[in-house]
């Protein structure tokens, strides 16, 4: 199911014998310029380029197109069945690079921090040469290893390639319409992230997810534009959050404090364990 | 400062790719100025409840300075969870226990040093401190939050030509917000500053001191704690992913708190507690 780490082949493809930093100092010159505040360019879709819902063609397999036309036909009726995150659980990955507020990069030499705002979602991606963990404990943005390449061979990284494992769910690709990555989280996802060669206030990621919800792996590229004039804001799911999971029933609690529908037709909440009028 | 080390790197389908990274020093961060304060910290010293004074115990026993109004107030709020409610804390709510209390460090700490700015990266509730540490002024207008804008300056305290000690102002703290779980209440006026000096322990390195005063309206005096945090020896640590809304039962429906019981259902937190009402529903 999973490549040939992709780590390991760019890595023999660049024929790396890069000038780095010693463990006691971090020379920002050998590393892009990529400690930044991000913004999203393009759309909410996991594939930018593509319309959402059915327009995004994932390449699911026969089973998962099924959950995703269940799960079209709900959102159809107003329900929120699929998209967990409207009960303030993370995005995870691949989901959280699609970048719905904004995104900082932090780049050290054993460590790169992403650090999301929306849902506070904190990546850090391991590139001090260790090895895959014998146990991963699962979670929603997943455990990576990365390696800086100088792909052009001029003495400087250029691009960071990341491979994400140990992943939690339920987790989506996005949220219009929900595409489900497979239950039994044995998701890899391989990114490359590297500057724009023309202009250094475009970030680009390369995502290829291998899930078994897919006949194949599905590879897009997004973008992200540079803020020089970050303006950093708190995300708090919570607070605020007028959506209500109870059971597998979606509710929401209207702005005067009352529990309301989401769909026409809803039942009401069973409510057997109060002591009710008789 | 010419440590020149020689990394090997398997590439992992084919171990012949060894490749050299020859190694000489940086300029924009060099590390040696500043102390090491890499790894995962845990707080040292916090007593059953984790209150936000180590020294003293939890609740009352905090002694905080507390005018007489927030006095009244903390104490209607230690009633309230005497009798099973949450008190003034919102964070049952999975609202960020927010500056300083996040301080505390219930969950693992980590911090990361550049030159311009040192990052807090608390695993509760993924809050993310940005200490600035650029030589900025105070923007004019703040956008409150529950980590608050901190700017801060290293200081060289023994002479010896690196830096040492991290002072910090937090100011534009969003509330609700309290000390700690008792529910030690800051002034709602949201004009709470938080001081620190966070430095190393001068016989262990992996120990760190945080002597933390908080200056508010809701107090007499400034109130001044002594924090300490322990680095754990993994050379690899575990970082947990904290997701409080995943198993968290509790349920606000206008201004009544509810759960939800193991099958899904709405369940009352206190006796003879009436339901939501269900006007909206057909």
């Amino acid at each position: 199911m999973r490549d040939v780490s992709s780590i390991g082949a760019l890595t023999l493809a660049a024929m790396l014998c890069v000038t780095a930093t010693s463990a006691g100092a971090h020379d920002e010159t050998k590393y892009p310029d990529m400690r930044a505040q991000w913004t999203r360019i393009g759309s909410a879709a996991f594939d930018p380029n593509k319309p959402g819902g059915r327009g995004q063609q994932p390449p699911l397999t026969p089973e998962y197109q099924a959950l995703l036309d269940n799960i079209l036909a709900v959102r159809a009726a107003g329900s929120l069945e699929g998209n967990m995150t409207v009960t303030c659980i993370p995005s995870g990955m691949p989901r959280a690079m699609i970048v719905y507020e904004t995104m900082d990069v932090i780049v050290l030499p054993e460590t790169t921090y992403i650090r999301m705002s929306y849902m506070n979602e904190l990546r850090r991606i391991y590139t001090d040469g260790r090895a895959w963990p014998a146990k991963i404990t699962p979670s929603f943005v997943g455990y990576s290893i990365g390696q800086w390449l100088d792909g052009d061979g001029d003495g400087r990284y250029d691009t960071l390639v990341i491979e994400t494992r140990g992943f939690k769910g339920p987790r989506t690709f996005d949220g219009t319409p929900g595409i489900p990555l497979h239950s039994d989280n044995q998701t890899v996802v391989e990114e490359r992230i590297y500057l724009d060669k023309n202009d250094a206030d475009v970030l680009h990621a390369d995502i290829k997810v291998t899930d078994h919800a897919l006949t194949r792996p599905w590879s897009v590229a997004r973008k992200y534009q540079r803020e020089h004039s970050p303006h950093w804001s708190e995300y708090i799911c919570n607070e605020g959050n007028q959506q209500l999971l109870l059971g597998k029933e979606n509710y929401m609690v209207s702005a005067d404090g009352f529990l309301m529908p989401v769909k026409k037709g809803q039942a009401p909440p069973d409510l057997k364990y109060f002591n009710q009028p008789k | 400062m010419q440590g020149r080390v020689l990394i090997g790197v398997f590439a992992p389908a084919l171990a012949f790719a060894i490749l050299a990274f020859a190694i000489d020093d940086g300029a924009a961060l060099d590390a040696t100025q500043y102390p090491d304060w890499k790894g995962q910290w845990m707080r040292l010293g916090s007593g059953q409840g984790a209150p936000w004074d180590p020294a003293k115990p939890w609740g009352a026993g905090q002694q905080a300075p507390l005018t007489p109004d927030y006095q009244a107030l903390f104490e209607a709020n230690l009633r309230d969870q005497a009798a099973g409610g949450q008190g003034s804390d919102p964070s049952y709510r999975c609202i960020p226990t927010g500056m300083p209390r996040v301080m505390i460090a219930v969950q693992p700490m980590e911090i990361v040093i550049t030159p311009d700015t040192t990052y807090v990266m608390l695993e509760l509730f993924g809050t993310l401190r940005r200490i600035f540490t650029d030589g900025r002024d105070w923007p004019k207008d703040i956008e409150p939050s529950f980590a608050g804008y901190s700017i801060g300056k290293w200081e060289d305290t023994d002479g010896d030509g690196r830096f040492d000690t991290l002072v910090a102002e937090t100011r534009a703290i969003k509330g609700p917000h309290s000390y700690d779980s008792s529910g030690i209440p800051f002034h709602e006026d949201g004009r709470a500053i938080v001081r620190e000096r966070i430095t190393s322990d001068k016989a262990n390195p992996s120990v760190l001191h945080n002597e933390i005063t908080a200056i508010d309206s809701a107090l007499t005096q400034p109130w001044t704690v002594q924090r300490s945090y322990r680095r754990l020896p993994a050379k690899e640590p575990i970082w947990s992913e904290y997701v409080c809304s995943e198993n968290n039962r509790h349920v606000l429906i206008g201004s009544e708190n509810y759960v939800i019981g193991a099958d899904g259902l709405l369940m009352p937190t206190r006796k003879n507690q009436s339901p939501p009402d269900l006007r909206h529903f057909q």
